[in-house]
């Protein structure tokens, strides 16, 4: 569970702006954490084409957060 | 127009203020990126450098600075502010003894392009195959796929009233069923687990 939660695009922030990595990523074996990043490629590209502008989930968190800024 | 120039004309357009044409800019060059960041998979989470690299090319375009020139300017641009955030990244996490030594040194990113926009035909069978999902598993995989980089997963689980960790099993069942659904097709997908 925890490579699959590590493929989501959601990072969570400090107040100053810094992006911080997944949670569960700190809980990764160095072996996991090249799954996951294999496994995080095929999650952006399946979201780029479900989605209707054609972004994936880490175009549309940078978007979202440039909008705010 | 051309894969390369319509990746700097779209970086351009960003110079002029354009959120959309960053956002269409910032997917061309999404992928390329994220592979060649493959080298600090194991010290540092890619995605935080990925996200933070494309928030530095945003605030360079609003900068007007420096002018970018020659043949994919701003994704070579791009690829070299992402070997320094990982740099940083890995530093700042103390995993940099999990980075190959050539990593550390390598100043110059070897050539990469810019992804085509996807292929219709991709779309539809992908679109086919998630239409087929099994109930649960395919509104956690769709809630993720549609709403994953603005909500966390606590929250996406929320609204289909599931745990967090009943979400992420039923993605990962989602996934399985989707792979074999594009593997009877004909689709390899670079990283899914079938």
């Amino acid at each position: 569970m925890n490579i699959e939660a590590v493929c989501s695009a959601f990072r969570e922030r400090t107040p100053e702006g810094r992006i911080l990595p997944a949670p569960d990523w700190w809980d990764l074996s160095p072996e996991d954490r090249e799954v996951a990043f294999r496994e995080q490629l095929a999650a952006r590209w399946l979201e780029r084409i479900v989605d209707p502008r054609g972004f994936g989930g880490t175009v549309r968190a940078v978007l979202a957060r440039i909008e705010r800024l | 127009m051309s894969v390369v120039a319509g990746c700097d004309a779209l970086f351009e357009a960003a110079r002029g203020g354009s959120v959309d044409a960053f956002g269409a800019w910032a997917e061309r060059v999404h992928l390329p990126l994220r592979r060649s960041l493959h080298a600090f998979a194991s010290a540092v989470d890619v995605e935080v450098v990925v996200q933070e690299t494309l928030l530095r090319m945003w605030q360079l375009a609003r900068a007007r600075r420096p002018v970018l020139t020659g043949e994919n300017a701003s994704l070579r641009f791009a690829l070299g502010v992402a070997r320094n955030v990982a740099r940083e990244e890995a530093r700042r996490a103390r995993t940099g003894h999990l980075v190959p030594l050539e990593a550390w040194e390598a100043t110059q990113a070897s050539a990469v392009e810019p992804d085509p926009p996807p292929d219709l035909g991709l779309r539809r069978a992908i679109m086919e195959c998630l239409a087929r999902l099994p109930r649960k598993p395919g509104a956690a995989l769709r809630a993720r796929l549609l709403h994953g980089g603005e909500a966390s997963d606590h929250a996406l689980a929320a609204t289909l009233a599931m745990s967090r960790n009943t979400f992420l099993q039923n993605i990962v069942r989602a996934r399985r069923h989707l792979a074999a659904c594009l593997r009877g097709r004909g689709i390899a997908v670079e990283g899914f687990q079938a």
